[in-house]
Order: C-alpha cells, then structure tokens, then sequence
C-alpha cells in the first residue's frame, strides 16, 4: 500500500486506493447536484416573543433570574425519571436501576450516564467544566478544545481534550476506560498508562494504572494483566509473553516498564519477536531502564510518538 | 491524584484561525458567513452521514444537520469548537434517523432521478459501515468525499497522527474483508 498517496494523495497512486476512490467517489458530496442550502430568513415573530421572554423574565423574581442565567449541563432523561433538568455547579444528579440520562453542554460535548449512577457538578466555568463521578458509568464523548473538560472519581481524575470513551467506577473505586474514539493516556505520580481506540486500562486505588490491552486479546492476556496489576504477579508476566499478538506489543511495552529489572529480558526478548527493534536501540540499554530507547520502542508501535502521547502534560491545569 | 488524558487535539492551523470571525459573524446573522461554513463542512458532514444513514437520505440530511446548527449557533460560546461540535450534530442526526425510522433494506430511491450507483459501490459502502466508529468515518472522508488525510484533520478536529493511524488501520481492514468477500 501507498502510504503517501493514501495520507495525502502525493506520490504514485495506489492502484486499489484509486480504484476504490472512482467507484466510491460519486455517492460523494456534489455541489452542483445538491439543492443550494435554503437558510430561512428571519421573521419578526421569534424577536417579538424574545422580547416577551425578556420581559417577563425581567419581571421575575431576582433569584429566579440568576439561577435561570446560571450555566448548566442540559439533562434530558433517556428513560426513567432522573430528578432534575439542568445541573449547574453544585447540584448532583442521581439514576436508579431504571433511569438514564444525558448530559449536553454545546460546546463541551455529551455525557451519557447509566443506571445506577451518581454524578454531580464541582466547576462550570469556561475554561474549565468538572464533574464528578462518584459510582456507575458515564460515557463521554468530548469536542471542547483540550483540557477543559475533568471528571473526578474516587481513585482519579480525568481530564479529556476531546474523544470518547467510557468510564466505569465501581463501589471500591476501582475505574475502568474503555476508549472507542481518540486516545486516551492514564497518568499517575508519573506512571503512563497510554491507551488507543480499542482499548481499556484499569486503575486502582493506591496502585495507580495498569496495563492497557486491546479488548480483542485473549481472556488469559486480559486476566494476567489484571493479576499483574492487581498483585505483581510475576506468574502473569509469562501468561502475557505467550498470549501476546504482534498487536499486543503495547501491552508488553507498558509490562516492560512495570516489571523488576531482573524480568525484562523476557519481555525484551518476546518484544523483539513482535515488533522491528530500532537501530538506536539495544537489549543491554532496554535491560537497565534506559528510558530514551524505551520511548524510541513505543515509536515503533505506530501508535504517534511518547512526545505526541506526553503533550497533554503541558496542558494540565497547575 | 490519577489522570485520565484523551489526546484528541485542535491543532493551531492558518485556516482554523479564520473560523471564528466566520462563525461570530454567521451567529450575529450574516448568512454568508454561514454560507461559507457550510461550504468548508459539507463534504466532511456529507461523509460523517453516509457512514451511518443510506445514501438516499444524506443530502437532505446534510440540510438538516446545517439548519440545526444555525439554530443553535447562539449556545455554541468557543468558535474554535465549531468543528467538532458540528460533526457531533451531524452524528445525533443519524442516531435519530435511525430511532425514528424502522429498520429496512435500502431502496435507493435516488435511482428514480439520477444515475443508479455501482452496486459495488454500495456493497464497499456496506463494509466500510460495519468497521468501528473511528476507521468508517476516515475512511469515508478519505475515499467517499475526496478529502486528504490533513483536511480530514482539519475538518473534524482530530489530530493528523490519529487521522494517519486511522486510514492505515481502517485501509487494511477493508481491504482484508473485500478480500474475504471475493474469496469463493
């Protein structure tokens, strides 16, 4: 396959990508078949009964008029009969085994929470929306530009610049991300967890993140990570060197970086039966931590560079 | 404390930097500025429908997804959002479309006053709609409407690192499962 021609249509043309692109091409978008965009005009009808609105509202009571001017995520109820219809900074909102909500602020994004969740509003300004999720599951999907949008959970803080993902606490605060669009990066006192679309990743309590996995590995890949995890099971290291699929390097890259030094030459060694070790690195730099060809490992993943997966780090609110 | 980071950025690009005067103006009521946006996104939007919705319906969609958006242009405060937060209209759209319409097999109704299109075409279609979220709609963008990989970035917001790993993943996952449904 042409990677240029595919990227940026530059170089010499991928046969099966330009065959692709003629037969596909016209269910496109066409200009000159599509009904030009009839916008409406505006009647005077809508600025009458503004004016009506603004009256009334300026008769209401003051606190009445502040708490309506006040921000809020919008809620509608999906099903069931969640309490309230706007969360502004303080309020909380509450599902039960039958009720489901979604959250909608314009121009921050939707979060959709499930039954038996309880979330609630800390910060809503505009350069910063807060919630958080004190137990259950909300699904986010983010467009606000990077590092607006946090949701606080027991165990820890999520800051989203913008993808969508799902996000799970449950009673002891164990959260789980499962990632569908964007990437997502777990960050702990310094200990990354970097997860792509497909992926999800655990974090514990006093344990900080673990290992990141395709939701497509084995059950035995997923369970080792989990009991590697959860214990430091050395047991689990062998589990996931023998379960892994070149596609599961990035489990094993983050292994790599979480075992003791005495396991990482397996790891080392499974690693570069996977993937293309690069030339600057070797298994004697890999084997003593030397942190510049881990990274340069993770390059190779095809996954965006460290730097790329670190910048929001600049981005995190002091 | 423990983060959770979605890296999913908008990047400063010369082009973006024009949008917001063209959205102010388009929210204080210039239909020519909106007539502009709606130049620069309709093809993006175009794709992000075809992904979910038949052919037939998209085009009127796509009006749809536009006048929704004028409408509520007012509630959108970060002009810089105005990507993203358009193609999330243009995704609610076809999520509505699907819970108010029964599910039926597609009856090009389009064929009746234009050109019928390959019925590959719409088998390639079928495939690429049944590839997850993130490589159906790069994919669509990329092949479908024409755009490259940094417009696509340009026009959704994604970063072009996740728009390049997207069209490579999704490329060969379509081309392994158009390879499955050649095989006898």
């Amino acid at each position: 396959m042409n990677e240029n021609y595919l990227w940026d249509k530059s170089g010499e043309p991928d046969p099966e990508i330009q065959r692709l692109e003629n037969l596909l091409s016209p269910l496109g978008h066409q200009p000159d078949k599509t009904p030009v965009l009839r916008i409406p005009r505006p009647t005077r009808l809508p600025l009458l009964l503004a004016a009506a609105a603004s009256l009334l509202v300026i008769a209401g009571a003051l606190w009445m008029v502040w708490q309506r001017s006040r921000p809020a995520w919008q809620v509608a109820t999906v099903a069931g009969s969640p309490s309230v219809k706007r969360l502004a900074k303080g309020q909380s909102l509450s599902t039960d085994a039958q009720s489901r909500a979604r959250l909608d602020l314009d121009e921050v994004g939707q979060v959709d929470v499930e039954p038996n969740t309880q979330l609630s509003v800390l910060t809503l300004r505009e350069d910063e929306q807060r919630l958080a999720l004190a137990h259950g599951t909300i699904h986010a999907r983010i467009w606000a530009p990077p590092g607006r949008f946090f949701v606080n959970t027991p165990s820890a803080q999520t800051v989203d610049l913008g993808c969508e993902y799902t996000l799970n606490v449950d009673a002891s605060g164990v959260g789980l991300v499962r990632v569908s669009v964007g990437w997502v990066a777990f960050e702990n006192d310094g200990r990354e967890s970097f997860i792509p679309a497909g992926a999800a990743c655990v974090t514990r309590p006093h344990k900080g993140p673990g290992i990141p996995y395709y939701e497509d590995a084995s059950q035995a890949l997923v369970d080792a990570a989990h009991h590697f995890d959860a214990d430091a099971d050395r047991a689990a290291i062998g589990v996931m060197l023998s379960e892994a699929r070149q596609r599961d390097a990035i489990s094993l890259w983050h292994l790599l970086r979480r075992v003791q030094a005495g396991d990482r030459g397996p790891v080392y060694d499974r690693l570069a039966e996977l993937i293309k070790m690069p030339a600057d690195v070797t298994r004697e730099g890999v084997l003593a931590g030397n942190a510049q060809m881990i990274d340069s490992v993770w390059d190779t993943l095809d996954l965006g560079n460290t730097s790329w997966w670190r910048m929001w780090k600049s981005r995190m609110p002091k | 404390m423990e983060s959770v980071i979605a890296l999913y950025v908008l990047a400063d690009r010369p082009e973006r930097q024009r949008e917001p005067s063209l959205v102010e103006q388009a929210r204080d009521g210039s239909r020519a500025a909106f007539g502009q946006l709606y130049q620069q996104y309709a093809r993006m939007v175009h794709g992000l429908l075809l992904a979910r919705v038949p052919h037939s319906e998209v085009d009127d969609m796509v009006q749809d997804v536009f006048l929704l958006a004028l409408r509520r242009l007012t509630s959108l405060r970060d002009d810089r959002a105005f990507a993203g937060w358009l193609a999330q209209i243009a995704r609610n759209q076809a999520i509505d479309y699907h819970r108010r319409t029964p599910q039926t097999t597609e009856l090009e109704e389009g064929m009746l006053r234009q050109k019928a299109p390959e019925p590959e075409a719409l088998e390639v279609l079928d495939v690429i709609r049944g590839m997850p979220d993130a490589y159906r709609e790069t994919l669509m963008l990329r092949l479908v409407e024409g755009l490259s990989g940094p417009e696509i970035a340009e026009k959704t917001g994604l970063t072009a690192d996740s728009v390049r790993v997207n069209l490579h993943r999704g490329m060969k996952i379509l081309r392994e499962k158009l390879e499955g449904r050649a095989a006898p």
